[in-house]
């Protein structure tokens, strides 16, 4: 057999986090190698590596052939042709004029091979989704890669699409073609791979011929990380405290969202975990009226807000920290008593007037309770640290008075001090009566802080994990649908 | 942890020069005309060039809004001229139905103000809509509009000149000039209306929700998505009170003139960005300047004026009202990007 990718002793950091260490891994040609790992196991990044789009701290990576990464998200151009796609930046010409048939003809050629039957003049908006993902593939094949990385391929696939793909990748495999395909979708793993290796935290830490292998096997292997990080005491909720939030058979109008069912107590803290993809931010902007709802029942203290836009949603009592801090979140360039006061400026009216005065009072008092770190109230928001900015977004929440809070990935990007003081704000809450539900892809996060922890998968409530059997394990087996 | 309630000297000083940049511009050309040009020292001179900016400012005060809310209103100058012959056709209705009110001198003011400020603001909703709810980007929605209101103005004042006084069955009707006109007319009015509206512009602006959330919009619609704003709202209101403001300049441009020519407040849209733009709010969106739309105003007609008096040719008042334009954006840039680095 010969090899084709070497990689020894890979080691990289982002900032001060170690991303990956140590990595050692070789794959030969014609094999189909599965990648798992959780949420920020190192995955995504090791693909970047070995494509060349990022430079490593220490440590070798030898390829003996040509790489070609399947992105993501599309890079196409959807007012081209899918022909001019397929060769887009590196068009063929003669004399500065494209060759237009020979481009046209490579095209049916590839498709051919494909049996993908669409015309290479059809324009790329009218694709489906599929059959981009399926242009992606016939541009890789344009490349004459050895190697493929597939990176979550199959995520907007039918079954019977995914099938067709997984045919066409064993085909390119005896052709001589090497595979990495990345994916928390284990059972597909099992189906299509050779071999399987585990990235945990960074560190390779399986990698065993798939005949050997369940989907348990590899959901466990996952998992095992030791509590790094210490949490505040748990906040127990008394069994007989009343339900303050339910959702009945929840669903996003693009299905995203699938009947969602769940209820929260009044002071307690619920954990949401899954996997990218699971549809859990898109849960949350559905209860907020910020995602177009399709049917279910939403209901906070009785009455029923299923009908409630985003504005009314607020103003009766739910607040929602989105995950990008800065998309959706902060206005950046505005200072932080603008921002604290974003969603409840009404509470500052007399007579339709801004009063500036108390405004500055209360942001005052969100700076000192929550150590804001600033030189002012009239500091930009883009003047903070990340772990800052995240503190007053919290305030803005804070500052409608809500008796639900979405927390969804509080402590994304924020450093470890900062982290407590979020963990610790949240438990205040709670114990304040506040029930809060609290997103995030950090499964030790999940697991410290919350007694009770729903799971998604594939848009719906695959299941929930209380007390003592709230652990990595467990979260794993129902967030990669094996159980 | 420090005693938030009192701004630092440091940041007030320096807020201060920012929101002041304009009127710190406008005195030191002031200076300089007075100094080189002897017309610039009679007090008349400048009231007149008060007035003439007044028409011009108050939609410019309009624009403030919706270019702080991150659109733009390509169709005012249009709007303008379709909304002084509505005006002036109503009137004309009326009087030959024999209506009494309007063969009284006040009641021609009533009707020409509710017709042209209800048909202006009609038109600025028309746009609001466009960009609020059928999504069109707002320089082609306002493009598109530019056309219509202009071609409609034309058709109904079939492609001539409006007067305000008709001659039916023999006898002149009334004009504003009795009553309105000796006031609206008047230099020292003019301007106090100019002063009066941009102060109210300024309160709805800086201490009412609606102008915090125009800012917010301008500045990240999706942010202000999430903080439950009602982002459409928003701008259809923007775009409404410019066509309220577009209407308000009719009022009291047949103050002074009486008649409403069909290629009335042609370009009007160039003058009253150019006036947003000097005055300091930014063209992307979520800052806003208005009392800077004010001094953006008066700086263009000091310039204008400073051109006739010395007699530079007509044909390159563009000239000098572009490089200024570039000119304010560049220095916007620039003192935005020390603002960074020194964040």
């Amino acid at each position: 057999m010969q090899t084709l990718l070497e990689i020894r002793e890979l080691t990289k950091s982002f900032g001060a986090a170690p991303v990956l260490s140590g990595v050692t891994l070789t794959l030969e040609r014609g094999k189909i190698l599965g990648l798992a790992g959780e949420n920020g196991a190192g995955k995504s990044t090791l693909a970047r590596l070995i494509s060349g789009r990022l430079k490593p701290d220490s440590g070798t990576i030898r390829l003996d052939g040509k790489c070609y990464v399947l992105p993501q998200e599309f890079a196409q151009i959807p007012t081209l042709s899918v022909f001019e796609n397929m060769f887009l930046g590196k068009e063929p010409s003669s004399f500065g004029l494209l060759k237009r048939t020979e481009m046209i003809r490579k095209t049916e050629e590839i498709f051919a091979r494909l049996g993908f039957p669409v015309d290479p003049k059809a324009p790329v908006a009218a694709l489906s989704v599929a059959e981009k993902q399926m242009l992606e593939i016939a541009k890789a094949l344009l490349n004459q890669s050895d190697l493929m990385i597939l990176d979550e391929p199959t995520t907007v696939l039918s079954k019977a699409e995914a099938a067709r793909l997984f045919e066409l990748l064993r085909e390119l495999r005896d052709n001589g073609t090497s595979l990495i395909f990345v994916s928390h979708k284990l059972d597909e793993m099992i189906a299509l791979c050779d071999e399987v290796a585990v990235l945990r935290d960074g560190v390779l830490v399986a990698r065993d011929p798939v005949s050997e292998l369940t989907p348990m096997d590899i959901a466990g292997k996952m998992v095992g990380r030791s509590l790094t990080q210490v949490f505040p005491p748990k906040t127990e909720v008394p069994p007989d405290a009343p339900v303050q939030f339910e959702v009945k058979e929840l669903s996003s109008s693009d299905d995203v969202v699938k009947q969602v069912s769940f209820s929260v107590r009044q002071g307690e803290i619920l954990g949401l975990a899954g996997l990218a993809g699971a549809g859990r931010t898109e849960l949350a902007e559905t209860i907020c009226g910020l995602r177009r709802r399709k049917s279910g029942t939403i209901l906070l203290n009785g009455q029923d807000l299923s009908r409630a836009g985003a504005g009314e949603i607020f103003r009766r009592g739910i607040s929602y920290l989105s995950e990008d801090r800065q998309g959706t979140a902060l206005l950046t360039e505005e200072n932080l008593i603008k921002n604290t006061t974003l969603a409840s400026l009404k509470n500052y009216l007399t007579l339709g007037f801004i009063r500036g005065g108390r405004e500055r009072v209360s942001t005052a008092e969100y700076i000192r309770r929550f150590r804001i770190k600033c030189d002012s109230p009239d500091s930009l928001i883009s003047s903070l640290s990340g772990g800052n900015q995240q503190k007053v977004a919290i305030a803005k929440g804070l500052d409608t008075h809500p008796r639900f809070f979405i927390f969804d990935e509080p402590t994304r990007g924020v450093d470890v001090g900062a982290r407590r003081e979020i963990y610790d704000f949240i438990h205040e809450l709670a114990e304040s009566g506040v029930s809060c539900l609290l997103i995030s892809s950090d499964l030790e996060e999940v697991i410290g802080n919350c007694t009770r922890v729903l799971v998604m998968h594939n848009g719906t409530v695959r299941g929930e994990v209380s007390g003592a059997d709230i652990n990595e394990e467990n979260i794993i087996y129902y967030a990669t649908g094996v159980k | 942890m420090g005693n938030f309630e009192k701004l630092s000297g440091q940041d007030n000083l320096k807020n201060i020069f920012v929101n002041a940049a304009s009127w710190i511009a406008l005195v030191l050309l002031l200076v300089v005309c007075v100094i080189v040009r002897p017309e610039f020292r009679n007090p008349q001179t400048l009231l007149m060039i008060a007035k003439q900016v007044t028409i011009v400012g108050i939609i410019a005060l309009g624009m403030t809004f919706v270019i702080a809310g991150g659109g733009i209103d390509l169709s005012v100058g249009s709007l303008f001229a379709f909304s002084g012959v509505s005006a002036l056709l109503v009137l004309k209705d009326l009087q030959e139905a024999g209506m009494a009110l309007a063969w009284s001198e006040g009641g021609v003011f009533l009707i020409v103000t509710v017709v042209a400020l209800l048909v202006g603001a009609l038109g600025g909703a028309l746009n609001g809509l466009l960009v609020a709810v059928c999504k069109i980007p707002p320089f082609i929605a306002t493009l598109g509009t530019l056309s219509i209101f202009r071609s409609l103005a034309l058709h109904f004042a079939e492609s001539g000149t409006l007067p305000l006084r008709n001659v039916i069955n023999g006898t002149a009707t009334p004009g504003i000039s009795e009553l309105a006109a000796p006031m609206i007319g008047k230099y020292e009015v003019t301007a106090v209306v100019f002063v009066v509206l941009t102060a109210i512009c300024w309160v709805l602006m800086k201490y009412t929700a609606f102008g915090r959330h125009v800012c917010a919009v301008g500045a990240n619609e999706k942010v202000a998505k999430f903080a439950g704003i009602n982002t459409g709202t928003v701008k259809l209101l923007t775009y409404t009170l410019t066509g309220l403001l577009v209407g308000a300049g009719v009022v009291l441009f047949l103050g002074q003139l009486e008649s409403v020519p069909n290629n009335a407040g042609n370009l009007y849209e160039l003058d009253a960005i150019a006036a947003v733009v000097i005055g300091g709010t930014a063209m992307s969106g979520g800052k806003a300047n208005v009392w800077g739309t004010l001094a953006g105003a008066l700086i263009l007609g000091l310039i204008f004026a400073f051109l006739n008096f010395t007699g530079t040719a007509p044909a390159l008042k563009g000239l000098v009202q572009g490089v200024i334009i570039l000119l304010s954006v560049l220095i916007q840039g620039f003192a935005f990007m020390l603002n960074r680095k020194r964040a």
